[in-house]
């Protein structure tokens, strides 16, 4: 008895709970209105609504005339009706509109807000328009002026202006008031603008006509900067070159001998101007003439023209990366008597007391007065305490284009800065004092020393201005990766060459014919039977005897491509002490999975250089050598991996090729589309 | 332990189980064996009109549509000349006004559409290009396989290898089978898209192509390097109402057995020859396509309900992928040859379907319950029966019901109820007679 009573009593309980899991379905009478009905088809919601959804969690939306509402499976509003649309619901609040007027699905005129769960305004539904939040912040719009809401559903930038741009990857935003709308580009012209952070707090107060940033390479990349000269400075034959549009490879290639280590005697400045291809941009670029060649110092820009094209939408512009974390904000429309701000907002040099200012280094700033002229006026602020390194200016004489100036100006760096004066180089601290002696060229430090040259003999010397190897060099150059600590310094001595480290240990003897910079843990070096490896403590990877060696990734590497007489690259296996592959005429290092990326061999092209495929270590073909664009055969190679294949047939590859491209959906319905771009 | 004990037990049990979702068989669908159609999906769009990156991008996303098997080849996108500009471009402006008008421009001019579109699949040798595909050819050598017939056809690989190699009856009868039942129902859909242009009655559409347009970056947060193009300080855009009208046209690849027998006996090879490879590339304008008719969506607008502001894309695919599935499924009403055969997979409690409101599904649908026989080779179906949805319980499949939340969408298969026959089981097909 006992028994059939307990299992009649958790039969009822089960059927009790599963009544639970019975929901309420949405249904529509002959009059076009809805309602719910329970699962026995009884009524459970009259027909009271213009359309109804699904409950999910005890709720369904619903709709009456134009207007949207909740309602709980007793037919309760919990939300009333009575909002032109409901979002959705994200941690229990959902974007809302009131008002407005709906055409075809697109709602026009309405005010937007935030409520939550119980139909509480979280945010009144005031608002013109809510964007979408991007890293927790969304554009928001008010009586025709924007500001921003954050995720936590707080207006961390009230709607007062003009206009406003998209956060950065320093979570700063540009904001301007009382601008204007150019009509021909959409640019925010006119009015002031400054930068505010995430939390709405100043970083740039408003009120500059041009903010800018210093611009890494990326970015001006990016942005497709070209130069021109200005001439109303003299500029020599060579500069002639810079009046046509260069591209930013240009001002790159010259960047990237800035940190080169053969420095002349001779430095000018000379400014030209930058104008931007496709937006009329300026920008102002300080030039240093190093061994006759001009060497961008430093790189300036306005981006409010610029940046406000998308002014009003999501995508709206964000600034650029920078070099250099500092603002330069100006009250005249050229950016000229520049004023810095920091990126905690701090002031570090007033506006309007220097003609130009250059790109903070190390804490510390060139200005100039007197641009152009017989006496330019140079000197480097300390932005710490915002006095002047020299007491005095230095003097350079920008009219003479012949460079008899034996004046160096560099960016500080590590605290200190190389400069020459009355034609002899100097290192000198950040309060203008002297801590070196005199030398003829003074290089970059690297791990704590620098390359010092007097009469044709060169050492290192420390942080201290101290000289710590002595000059007994006839060259030295510092490693290829100069952010790699622990590094070897190339020196070359009666002509043949090896390496130091920078205490001035001889650590690979000094007697090879050729070298080339320590790199990856690796010297590459050439003796008389060829070209070979050694690592940093002067042990053998590779046997010097081959016309070239191919860089391997580390010095434990068991396979190394290396040149053959023939001038073709060969996969070296240094376990089996020999060649294991065919000759290639251009390589790529084996990846972690064994693959490694090649051109053939073909005698009838431009270097030699055939098609491009994958091989791997057994030397056999994956990809096959039909590419002639390295995307397009990684895109194959990828494309391989994804569909699980383990290499490709001359017919896939050449299937892939024509899936690679967009080409084969160009055509018109009336072409006759070629066979190649068809893969049957 | 008493008899009624244990059947109180049972039955309890049994209920929680039923309420668990639980059916006694049940199988997925997806991985049941049953032969297909396949498909060959082209759009033709005229690529000045608005959007005309964004639909291609988004019809190129469109898988194949669900029950038939993909036949697709590289060309998947045509533009239209101005010249043969189909009227749709015209006549949607007029849609909301004289309809009747915008019927008789697209009778006239759209008509003509399909001259074109024969045309192409004439010259560009679409039909041998897809008889080629079935055989797996490899353009370089001419070697054939019959892997994909094999695979499509579900044949026991190594009996039919057996067969065809002995030559046998048997063997024949197979190759037939899989020429009719395979190889003949080998479709090409070629679908023309014609954004439907609001621009007369909002005025923010100016900006819209340039949000549009920079999709793409968006996406990859380099957003200030999208190439919108001009803009003009214009206002906020929106995409919400984004309407496609698509008109489909459905061609079937002609193939009888005095077809296949021929290919058999001057083409199929099965290894390399680089000759016979060119014997085949200069007789593949041979194997012909017709058509056998069209279809227009009504052009009935998304709702982008559930669809984040974040995604305009999926606007686009959504009103795209709608209008095409109810082309596909417009089609399959009218043109038996084009119909789609489903497995039942489930019968207890319920007899369960994965079809629904995609594939047309009404309350007043009715199916044909087939059993598929093999004999002699040959795949027969005999019909065992008929069933019709149960109202209420019809499954919202289409594209992105879920997000919408519609009613319906979250059933998984569509519950049908016996009108006549014996037992069913999982596995039979069933196939749309009304």
């Amino acid at each position: 008895m006992m028994y059939r009573k307990q299992v009649l009593l958790f039969a009822v309980a089960l059927f009790c709970s599963l009544s639970a899991f019975a929901e309420l379905m949405p249904d529509q009478n002959e009059k076009g209105k809805y309602g719910y009905l329970n699962e026995d088809g009884s009524v459970a919601i009259k027909y009271a609504y213009d359309d109804a959804t699904a409950f999910v969690d005890g709720r369904a939306k619903v709709r009456k005339g134009n207007k949207w509402g909740y309602i709980d499976e007793a037919g309760l509003e919990v939300i009333k009706i009575k909002y032109s649309e409901i979002g959705e619901w994200k941690n229990g609040v959902a974007k809302v509109a009131v008002g407005g007027k709906t055409e075809d699905g697109d709602l026009t005129g309405a005010k937007w807000g935030f409520i939550d769960q119980n139909g509480t305004d979280v945010i009144k539904p005031e608002y013109e328009r809510i964007g979408r939040f991007e890293d927790g912040m969304a554009l928001i719009e008010k009586g025709g002026k924007y500001g921003y809401l954050n995720d936590s559903y707080k207006i961390v930038i009230p709607c007062k202006y003009f206009s406003v741009g998209s956060f950065d990857d320093n979570g700063h935003v540009w904001v301007n008031e009382g601008g204007s709308i150019d009509k021909n580009t959409g640019a925010v012209k006119d009015g002031k603008f400054g930068v505010l952070d995430r939390m709405g707090r100043v970083i740039v107060p408003v009120g500059y006509k041009l903010i800018g940033k210093y611009l890494t390479d990326k970015a001006i990349d990016e942005f497709n900067l070209s130069l021109c000269t200005v001439d109303r400075y003299n500029v020599s034959a060579f500069e002639d070159a810079l009046r046509k549009e260069i591209s930013v490879k240009y001002v790159k290639m010259y960047s990237g001998s800035y940190r080169q280590l053969y420095f002349g005697n001779v430095a000018y400045y000379e400014v030209v101007r930058a104008v931007s291809n496709a937006r009329n941009h300026k920008t102002y670029n300080l030039y240093r003439k190093v061994m006759g060649e001009p060497v961008r110092h430093t790189a300036f820009r306005g981006f409010s023209e610029l940046m406000a094209k998308n002014y009003r939408f999501e995508l709206c512009s964000k600034l650029p990366e920078s070099e250099s974390p500092y603002y330069w904000v100006s009250e005249n429309d050229k950016g000229e008597k520049a004023g810095l701000y920091d990126f905690n907002g701090r002031l570090v040099l007033k506006p309007n007391e220097y003609q130009c200012v250059g790109k903070p280094s190390d804490g510390v700033v060139i200005v100039a007065d007197d641009f152009g002229k017989k006496k330019t006026k140079i000197n480097y602020i300390n932005l710490k305490t915002g006095a002047k390194v020299f007491q005095i200016d230095q003097e350079v004489n920008l009219q003479n284009d012949k460079g008899n100036f034996n004046d160096m100006f560099y960016d500080y760096d590590n605290g200190f800065i190389e400069l020459s004066v009355a034609g002899k180089c100097y290192l000198f601290d950040k309060n203008g004092q002297k801590v070196s002696d005199a030398y003829d060229i003074i290089g970059d430090f690297y791990d704590g020393k620098a390359i010092v040259g007097k009469d044709s003999k060169y050492g290192l010397i420390g942080l201290s201005g101290k000289v710590d190897v002595a000059l007994n060099y006839d060259m030295l150059w510092m490693p290829w990766e100069s952010d790699v600590p622990d590094g070897l310094i190339t020196a070359k001595k009666n002509g043949l060459y090896g390496y130091i480290d920078s205490s001035g240990t001889e650590v690979v003897p000094i007697k090879y014919r050729s070298v080339y910079h320590y790199s990856k843990g690796l010297c590459k070096v050439l003796d008389k039977g060829g070209w070979g490896l050694l690592d940093r403590n002067n042990n053998v990877v590779l046997d010097c005897k081959w016309k070239d060696v191919y860089y391997p990734e580390s010095k434990d590497v068991r396979y190394v491509w290396v040149m053959d007489t023939d001038s073709l690259y060969y996969n070296f296996d240094r376990e089996a002490g020999k060649i294991i592959s065919r000759g290639y005429a251009s390589v790529l290092n084996f990846n972690e999975q064994g693959v490694a990326r090649v051109n053939a061999y073909d005698p009838d092209a431009p270097n030699n250089l055939g098609r491009l495929g994958y091989i791997n270590l057994k030397d056999e073909v994956l990809v096959p050598f039909l590419f002639r664009r390295l995307k397009d055969v990684d895109e194959a190679y990828e494309k391989m991996l994804a569909d699980g294949k383990e290499r490709l047939d001359e017919t896939d590859a050449y299937r892939y090729s024509i899936y690679l491209g967009t080409e084969r959906n160009k055509y018109k319905l009336t072409d006759d589309i070629p066979s190649e771009l068809w893969d049957y | 332990m008493n008899r009624s004990y244990k059947n109180i037990i049972t039955t309890a049990l049994l209920i929680f189980a039923l309420a668990q979702g639980i059916s006694a068989k049940e199988l997925d669908s997806e991985a049941m064996d049953y032969r297909r159609s396949s498909i060959y999906s082209i759009l033709v769009t005229d690529t000045e009109q608005k959007f005309s990156k964004e639909i291609q991008e988004e019809f190129l996303k469109i898988p194949v549509p669900d029950k038939y098997n993909d036949m697709n080849l590289s060309v998947r996108v045509l533009g239209t000349n101005a010249g043969i500009a189909s009227a749709n471009a015209l006549s949607t402006s007029h849609l909301l006004g004289g309809e009747k008008l915008a019927m008789a421009v697209e009778k006239a001019v759209g008509g003509g559409l399909n001259g074109h579109i024969l045309n192409f699949l004439e010259t560009n040798k679409v039909g041998g290009r897809l008889v080629a595909k079935w055989f797996n050819r490899d353009f370089r050598t001419g070697r054939c396989d019959m892997e994909r017939i094999k695979d499509w056809g579900l044949y026991n690989a190594s009996e039919f290898d057996k067969e065809l190699a002995a030559k046998s009856a048997r063997g024949m009868a197979m190759l037939e089978d899989a020429g009719e039942d395979l190889i003949g129902n080998t479709f090409v859909l070629v679908n023309e898209i014609n954004y439907v242009d609001k621009s007369e009655r909002s005025k923010n559409w100016g900006a819209a192509l340039s949000v549009l347009g920079s999709i793409a970056e968006a996406y990859t947060g380099i957003d200030y390097l999208s190439e919108a193009g001009t803009l003009t300080g214009a206002m906020i855009t929106t995409i919400k109402g984004f309407r496609v009208k698509i008109r489909t046209r459905l061609y079937q690849l002609e193939w009888n057995d005095s077809i296949a027998m021929d290919f058999y006996r001057n083409y199929y090879q099965s290894y390399d020859d680089e000759a016979g490879a060119g014997k085949f590339d200069a007789a593949k304008g041979k194997y012909t396509l017709k058509y056998i008719g069209d279809v227009t969506s009504s052009g009935q607008k998304s709702s982008f309900l559930g669809i984040s502001e974040e995604r305009p894309d999926l606007m686009i695919r959504k009103a795209c992928q709608r209008a095409l599935d109810e082309n596909v499924a417009d089609l399959q009403k009218k043109y038996e040859q084009f119909k789609i055969k489903a497995p039942i997979v489930s019968v207890e409690p319920a007899i369960k379907v994965e079809i629904g409101l995609k594939e047309g599904i009404t309350e007043d649908s009715r199916f044909e319950v087939l059993e598929a026989q093999e004999k002699d080779g040959r795949v027969v179906y005999k019909r065992v029966g008929t069933v019709r949805p149960v109202k209420g319980k019809i499954w919202d499949n289409r594209f992105m019901a879920a997000e919408e939340m519609a009613y319906g969408a979250d059933f998984g298969a569509t519950t049908f109820k016996k009108e006549s026959g014996g037992d069913f089981y999982p596995g039979l097909l069933i196939r749309q007679i009304k």
